[in-house]
């Protein structure tokens, strides 16, 4: 584990290529160093990067920490994701915001305002990240112990790069759940590739054909991959693993594996 | 998505969890290749669930971590048992320090 030093970042040059990097990176363990540099890079310190998604009509909240744990302890403590008013905003927009233009209007909110900046995040910035995938929205917090006009100053100067990061962080994360959704099920890439295949209506001849394999290997994988999936068809499992962001929804090709 | 390979799944080296009223609290500590990370998820009552990952950096980070938590006395076997099957991992993890 002791690999994970990468040198601190001098260019907007470097800073670029560190945030197209984090892609290939394997663990969250290299992520959370690259992105401390990175961040570093920025002129702040605290980072957290929030992923939301849905399964089985349940949400569920992941959170990168690139912070004090005690403030994603409190944070979760007081249960300040049903009120987070950057979430809200993150929801409903596309562009980053500084923290202090978003608008507080609740006690409630201003209350996890002050403990965030006893936590590192006494000014910083939000940057909304938005997926096509099983991930409805990531969320990048950043954050400084420094005063209002730090965040600003960095806020204009990286603005474009802090969005590049936030979504390449969303990628990163998007893949590392399918890694994990994959896992879970004991499926692999050729069970991906039948499933994209039957998104694509390919019969199970032209499935063999494509992939280079036999048609009773096919039959049996899609028999399997039903099974695995606890549905009834080829269809459904489909369906289902669009659900579970096993594969891309057909409705965005460009976005495919 | 850029990554897609079959891969051995991250081992996982401990996990234990600890009813808190209506919510459940599960803490899971994974070896994944050279890292280790912990999870900490806390499932409400109705599924809503809030998973905080933190890559460990040592035993010593993971102790800071998990004592810190504020259900640690609720849990204080199960976090020491935790910390006992990370040090044994990083021990035999050839001596290697943990970055």
């Amino acid at each position: 584990m002791g690999s994970q030093s990468p040198e601190a970042i001098g260019s907007f040059e470097d800073a670029n290529d560190r945030i197209s990097w984090l892609s290939g990176y394997e663990t969250e363990a290299e992520v959370q160093a690259a992105a401390r540099q990175i961040v570093e890079y920025f002129g702040l310190q605290s980072f957290v990067f929030g992923a939301l998604f849905r399964d089985g009509g349940r949400e569920h909240y992941r959170y990168l920490v690139g912070c004090e744990p005690e403030w994603c302890f409190l944070y979760n403590q007081n249960k300040w994701y049903a009120i987070d008013p950057f979430i809200d905003y993150a929801l409903k927009n596309t562009s980053p915001v500084l923290a202090s233009d978003i608008p507080l209007n609740t006690a409630g909110q201003g209350r996890l305002m002050a403990e965030a900046a006893e936590h590192g995040f006494r000014s910083g910035m939000v940057v909304p990240a938005h997926s096509g995938s099983v991930i409805r929205i990531g969320i990048l917090y950043l954050g400084t112990s420094e005063g209002p006009e730090r965040a600003r100053e960095s806020f204009h100067k990286h603005r474009n790069l802090m969005r590049a990061f936030a979504l390449e962080l969303l990628e990163w994360w998007d893949a590392k759940l399918r890694e994990a959704g994959l896992e879970a099920l004991d499926l692999d890439e050729l069970d991906v590739d039948l499933l994209t295949k039957a998104q694509e209506h390919a019969t199970a001849e032209e499935a063999a054909r494509e992939l280079g394999i036999t048609l009773s290997r096919v039959k049996a994988r899609y028999e399997r991959l039903t099974r695995k999936l606890e549905v009834p068809n080829k269809r459904s499992a489909v369906q289902k693993a669009v659900a579970l962001g096993l594969i891309r929804d057909a409705r965005w090709p460009e976005a495919r594996p | 998505m850029k990554r897609l390979r079959k891969r051995k799944a991250r081992a996982l080296l401990s996990e234990f969890s600890s009813t808190l009223g209506s919510e459940i609290l599960k803490v899971r500590i994974y070896r994944d290749r050279e890292a280790f990370v912990c999870e900490r998820e806390l499932v409400e009552r109705d599924g809503t669930s809030f998973t905080m990952v933190l890559p460990l950096r040592g035993t010593e980070a993971a102790r800071t971590l998990l004592t810190s938590d504020p259900y640690y006395s609720r849990m204080r076997g199960e976090v020491w048992r935790a910390l006992g099957q990370l040090d044994k991992a990083l021990r035999e993890h050839d001596g290697k320090p943990v970055s």
